[in-house]
């Protein structure tokens, strides 16, 4: 049995908490937003899940199915208290592993491990509305490398830094005759739509504190991460919820389209109407939403998978978006394990119908995804989980660094149109790392 | 269900035969790797309760070996010809046992490439839009409102019209695109077989249940 503790803490500052998993290694996910801001944090990882092994303390064992492997750790722990949760992520390379042999080639980017899961010695549970955290100290019933937990102050270092581009794995010629061949494909009938990105490298003077810090300010959203893991640190800014259960239902929330807020009432009107009249975004939706439908059904009991309301503004303080909620309930004693072997990857980063969707990318993306459009999450003692869809997201190996940008091509997409988009997607990460905000091509001679 | 039909046959073994046919069905679904089949599957279950729905990929050979009371053909990528088994298993076994059918998408391009149409990307197409069908009325349309909205996700349509199909083929037009003559669903003339362009399982398709009812009673209730 692992014995635990708890204690009030005063709220610590985002910079010490990152610092903190920045030195003991562990996962802080995190909301931004206005009315939802806090944080929770795992801290010194003692059970560990990987592809191919679970590690209690300095003992591993070999496992073959960490899917399931997953879903045991959850119920063997399941005396814990309901705060208490196995925090991770797969990477969106896993995927070849969790479907029939041979659809997908294997691919894998190598920097970090493609499925990783923990539980930590500290969890710091930490809520800005409020001003109040709580800290909860686990002792494990074998021999495990503990860490006294101090929160330090995080001094900024006052000299000026920047990030250096490096490349890109497809320029602006590639990148639109990617654009084009997947056109083609949407034309031949094998898919709707696909999700086309690219990776953009770097080399970064910024500590991983210190851009996971600049980034946190640079957004308000709901489902951040900072990481420090195996192979170096993850830090993502996504507003995008893949999917949560609770209490036996499985709800998703797919976003679709976007219109700038009006700078005067007349204009903010004018800018919604067009947004909630767009044919092209709400066919979008429509297709994200049968596509979510397709994949809760998988893991809910027939009948009970509902769309309630079509489509739904959301009204943010930059933007108007369109969304709608797929809500099912569960089939009774799906583990959240067996829920992600059924329905990963999420559906708004592939394309569809998914499985051409993910060979056609497998084939025009140079270069594995990793993290990137993977799914990061957090999996209660009591079964209850929350995965968002790794985008906006930064990975950083000691200096080098790499960041994905992409958007969803459909059969009336504009090569042109879409390099530029995936520049501007980039937006709040070119700026918060002072990474040049280049005009990519200058960077290339004709080849 | 199987505890059901042993409780029956236990007591009034006589009728048993005929009550459980009405009672239960073994339909099969031809999933050809779709991100659909599910949507699918959940909507025959609700208009359905008692049949069983088993889902097979196209190209694993189980689903010879089990007897079927009809074949649903789910939509897909590709054309007709990218379809896996379900080519063998058409000829060999639904052919043959005139077996009822239900295709959609590209179930129903399957049927119209098997007798012959042409099947090719078309300049409407279109993707998760709501489109008005004018129907026959009749066979899965029966009783229901007309024109309908349904919603479509296609690049490829079959090429011939309506009257080419009716006069050269063993296949009957039920149903077309309102502003185009997009063939929108097809029969077969004499064999049990029906099938959709439009995709009944989207959320946005109107009557999808009653349309779906009109084929279960018509084609595979006793």
């Amino acid at each position: 049995m692992i014995e635990y503790n708890s204690k009030k803490l005063e709220t610590p500052q985002i910079p010490e908490l990152f610092n903190a998993v920045d030195h003991f290694g562990g996962i802080s996910l995190f909301s931004s937003q206005t009315d939802d801001d806090r944080e929770y944090t795992g801290i010194n990882p003692i059970i560990i899940l990987t592809e191919e092994q679970l590690q209690y303390g300095y003992e591993k064992q070999t496992i073959s199915d960490p899917m399931k492997a997953l879903d045991k750790l959850i119920s063997a722990h399941s005396y814990l208290p309901e705060e208490l949760s196995i925090l991770g992520y797969l990477s969106y390379d896993f995927k070849d592993r969790l479907e029939e042999k041979g659809l997908y080639e294997r691919r894998t980017q190598g920097i970090f491990p493609d499925l990783y899961f923990a539980i930590f010695e500290h969890y710091i549970i930490s809520g800005r509305n409020e001003n109040k955290a709580e800290i909860y100290t686990l002792e494990f019933p074998f021999d495990y490398k503990s860490v006294a937990l101090n929160l330090f102050p995080f001094s900024k270092t006052p000299e000026e830094k920047i990030s250096r581009y490096k490349g890109t794995s497809m320029n602006k010629k590639q990148h639109m005759k990617g654009v084009s061949q997947t056109v083609k494909y949407i034309r031949e009938g094998d898919i709707y739509q696909a999700n086309i990105t690219r990776a953009i490298y770097g080399e970064t003077e910024f500590s991983p504190v210190e851009n996971a810090v600049n980034l946190y300010y640079s957004n308000r959203i709901a489902y951040g991460v900072f990481a420090c893991i195996p192979g170096g640190h993850v830090i993502s800014t996504s507003p995008e919820l893949f999917f949560k259960t609770e209490a036996g239902h499985i709800t998703a929330s797919p976003i679709k389209g976007t219109i700038m807020r009006g700078n005067s009432h007349y204009k903010d009107d004018k800018n919604r109407e067009e947004l909630l009249q767009s044919e092209k975004d709400i066919a979008e939706l429509a297709m994200i939403v049968d596509l979510l439908r397709n994949d809760l059904s998988l893991v809910s009991i027939p009948g009970t998978v509902k769309v309630p309301q079509f489509p739904i503004l959301m009204t943010l303080e930059n933007v108007f978006h369109l969304y709608a909620d797929v809500k099912g309930e569960l089939i009774p004693g799906k583990g959240t394990g067996e829920i992600l072997k059924q329905i990963f990857p999420g559906g708004s980063i592939t394309g569809c119908p998914k499985i051409r969707s993910c060979q056609i990318i497998d084939e025009i993306e140079r270069v594995p995804r990793g993290i990137y459009t993977g799914s990061f999450g957090k999996i209660g003692f009591n079964g209850d989980s929350i995965f968002n869809i790794m985008i906006r997201s930064l990975f950083q190996s000691e200096n080098t660094i790499i960041f994905n940008v992409g958007g969803g091509i459909t059969l009336l997409s504009d090569g042109e149109e879409e390099y530029e988009e995936t520049i501007h997607k980039g937006a709040n990460i070119w700026k918060a790392i002072r990474m040049e905000n280049i005009q990519e091509e200058q960077y290339y001679t004709e080849e | 269900m199987i505890i059901r039909q042993i409780d029956y046959s236990f007591q009034i073994p006589t009728i048993t035969a005929i009550f459980l046919s009405t009672m239960s069905k073994n339909i099969l679904i031809v999933d050809n790797y779709d991100s659909f089949t599910e949507n699918l599957r959940h909507l025959l279950m609700q208009v359905r309760p008692d049949y069983k729905f088993t889902v097979i990929r196209n190209n694993d050979r189980v689903m010879f070996d089990s007897h079927w009371d009809g074949l649903v053909i789910s939509p897909g990528p590709k054309g007709p010809a990218d379809t896996g088994l379900l080519k063998e298993f058409f000829e060999s076994r639904v052919i043959e046992e005139k077996m009822p059918l239900l295709g959609v998408c590209l179930g129903m391009q399957f049927l119209a490439w098997y007798y012959g149409l042409r099947v090719k990307p078309s300049d409407d197409a279109r993707h998760g839009r709501t489109v008005t069908i004018d129907t026959t009325g009749n066979d899965i349309f029966k009783g229901l409102k007309d024109p309908l909205k349904v919603v479509r996700y296609n690049s490829l349509a079959i090429v011939e019209p309506a009257e080419f199909i009716e006069e050269k083929t063993a296949l009957q037009v039920t149903a077309i695109q309102s502003d185009s003559k997009m063939i929108m669903a097809i029969r077969h003339r004499d064999l049990p077989f029906s099938a959709v362009q439009f995709h009944p399982e989207s959320f946005l398709t109107e009557n999808a249940e009653a349309m779906m009812n009109n084929f279960f009673r018509d084609y595979i209730d006793d």
